[in-house]
């Protein structure tokens, strides 16, 4: 399960969000959004699904179902499966990225090529163009595809748990390595211009401002939810093969802090010293100004690991190793909820599930590749991989606590518990974790272009709600695309229609989940009769 | 490093190894805890 959670944004999101938001004082709404939402998300969705699979469901949907007398809590599961195959389509792509790179480095590209020209070429991007089929990474993106489907087609005991017994200590081993040479880098060593302990400084120096600033609290919240993977289905999933008094509560904390190591610091130890070292600390924060890491992970990193000689090949392929097993066992994770649906609800084999699971998300994956330079990647991560999830936990959250209700809850929570959970998180399960969510969820919506405050006296000047372009309805209203429009002057379509048919489309499969659902439901309802 | 992103570091890291090894080891004592196996 911590190979569920532990995925690429804890080494390449992480550290960049904490930088961003007030170094230090990040930690601190960080690990209270930890302990009030995502360990009670945790034990929510571990007892959602464990309690489903004594049903004999093993995916969101039929999970729901049981949760309640209501015909209509069937479908908020569907977001158990829209999420997990919208977001591997795109995760896959990411993924197959990690493997690329890990075939150049070995094979010395980075040290004739430089790495920044060579990720754009690598995904087609060229200047005022919208579509790409950029050969090399559909062949990895296939490949990636094709390495999960067949883990996933061989099931959970030979697939899945295999694959997260290696990769994870592989992954600790290699994160573990290049933390240690991160920070043992030296200005006397070739190429290093600064201490990596100044990039250190960077993630870690508490600016107390950040505290009393909402947006620091809505970045920590979120991370907490991208790190831990809740709010997806997958973690449901796997709990449903739990026998019905096996313990879920130490297993989803010490998956929960296991994550939590790997994250703070591990994640925390590599990326932005290693940078700072090669780079200096000015070109970092410009670099991770946007809260993501990624241009310094697969733009700087093969560059800088240049510097180390002999090692330099060996550098490269244990970090995108490492990120390549982080992702894996992610992308294992989403893709069994679906597998499990079919399975379950419609009677399919395991291999032809996963043939299903790998058709569904090589469509969509394409779309992905294809779009890519117009933005569909950025929809997808966008509406499947944030605004979902939270959307998704905020349901989980209430339907939990206030329809299935609190006391079968609390008793479905510690039943066959290997740990006394302190009778506080009663309470917090009932009353502050949704609510947190939902502040989350508002926050998401309404995020200001600057300051919360300064938006606040924005609208007693009468000036209106500046929407930022990154929140919900800043999305919904494109607001800071510049000459927003489907068609150019020329009659080719723009960026803004890309957008559009992406969000279109993903409609368009959220709905054909709920079909889905709604033909097995129907389906098991005429048998019946 | 300034003293105080020193503290942020050390308290930080002593919660989180903490609680993670008590969990882990914890989880590794009770033969329950593991997945159940499809």
């Amino acid at each position: 399960m911590a190979g569920n959670a532990v995925g690429l944004g804890n080494f390449l999101r992480f550290p960049a969000q904490a930088a961003q938001h007030g170094g230090g004082a990040f930690l601190l709404p960080y690990l209270v959004s930890f302990v009030l939402m995502g360990i009670p998300l945790l034990w929510v969705e571990w007892a959602i699904g464990r309690h489903g699979g004594q049903f004999g469901h093993h995916s969101p949907p039929g999970m729901f179902d049981r949760l309640g007398r209501a015909r209509w809590l069937k479908y908020v599961g569907v977001f158990g499966l829209f999420t997990n195959l919208t977001v591997a389509a795109y995760y896959c792509y990411i993924e197959s990225w990690t493997l690329a790179y890990v075939w150049h480095s070995l094979v010395g590209t980075f040290q004739s090529v430089v790495p920044t020209e060579f990720f754009p070429r690598y995904l087609g991007m060229e200047a005022g163009r919208v579509t790409a089929i950029p050969g090399e990474a559909v062949w990895w993106f296939l490949v990636t595809l094709g390495l999960n489907v067949w883990i996933l087609s061989r099931g959970l005991a030979k697939g899945i748990e295999i694959a997260a017994k290696i990769g994870m200590p592989l992954l600790l081993l290699f994160a573990g390595i290049l933390a240690v040479r991160a920070l043992t880098l030296t200005p006397e060593d070739p190429g290093v211009v600064q201490s990596p302990l100044v990039g250190l400084n960077f993630v870690w120096q508490p600016q107390v401002r950040g505290l009393v600033d909402p947006s620091t609290w809505l970045a920590a919240a979120g991370q907490v939810f991208f790190t831990l993977s809740v709010g997806m289905g997958s973690i449901h999933c796997y709990a449903a093969y739990l026998g019905r008094d096996q313990d879920i509560a130490l297993n989803a904390s010490s998956a929960g802090w296991m994550n939590e190591f790997v994250e703070v610091i591990l994640g925390g130890s590599i990326l932005i010293p290693v940078a700072t070292a090669y780079l200096g600390l000015n070109a970092v924060q410009a670099a991770t100004a946007g809260g993501s890491g990624f241009g310094l992970g697969f733009l700087a990193l093969p560059a800088l690991f240049n510097q180390w000689g002999w090692f330099a090949p060996f550098a490269g392929a244990l970090w995108f190793g490492l990120l390549f097993f982080a992702g894996i066992t992610s992308s294992l994770a989403m893709g069994q909820p679906i597998l499990a649906f079919l399975q379950d609800e419609f009677e399919m084999q395991r291999t032809r599930s996963a043939v299903a699971f790998g058709v569904a998300t090589l469509g969509l994956g394409f779309v992905c590749v294809w779009l890519y330079p117009g933005g569909a990647f950025d929809e997808f991560d966008f509406w499947s991989g944030t605004f979902a999830l939270v959307l998704f936990a905020l349901g989980e959250a209430i339907i939990f606590a206030w329809i299935f209700g609190i006391d079968r809850g609390w008793t479905e929570i510690t039943r066959g518990a290997d740990m006394r959970i302190p009778t506080v998180f009663r309470l917090v399960i009932r009353y502050v974790t949704p609510m947190f969510i939902l502040t989350v969820f508002v926050g998401a919506i309404l995020k200001p272009a600057g300051r919360w405050g300064d938006a606040v006296r924005s609208v007693f000047a009468g000036e209106g709600w500046p929407f930022a372009g990154d929140s919900v309805v800043g999305k919904v209203l494109h607001v800071g695309d510049r000459g927003y429009q489907w068609f150019d002057a020329s009659g080719r379509f723009t960026h803004g229609f890309v957008q559009d048919m992406t969000r279109f489309l993903l409609l368009l499969v959220f709905l054909g989940c709920a079909f889905l659902v709604w033909l097995a439901w129907h389906r098991k309802t005429k048998a019946v009769r | 490093m300034t003293l105080s992103a020193w503290i942020m570091l050390g308290l930080t890291w002593g919660i989180v190894l903490f609680f993670a090894g008590k969990f882990f080891l914890m989880a590794l004592r009770k033969p329950s805890s593991g997945s159940g196996g499809e």
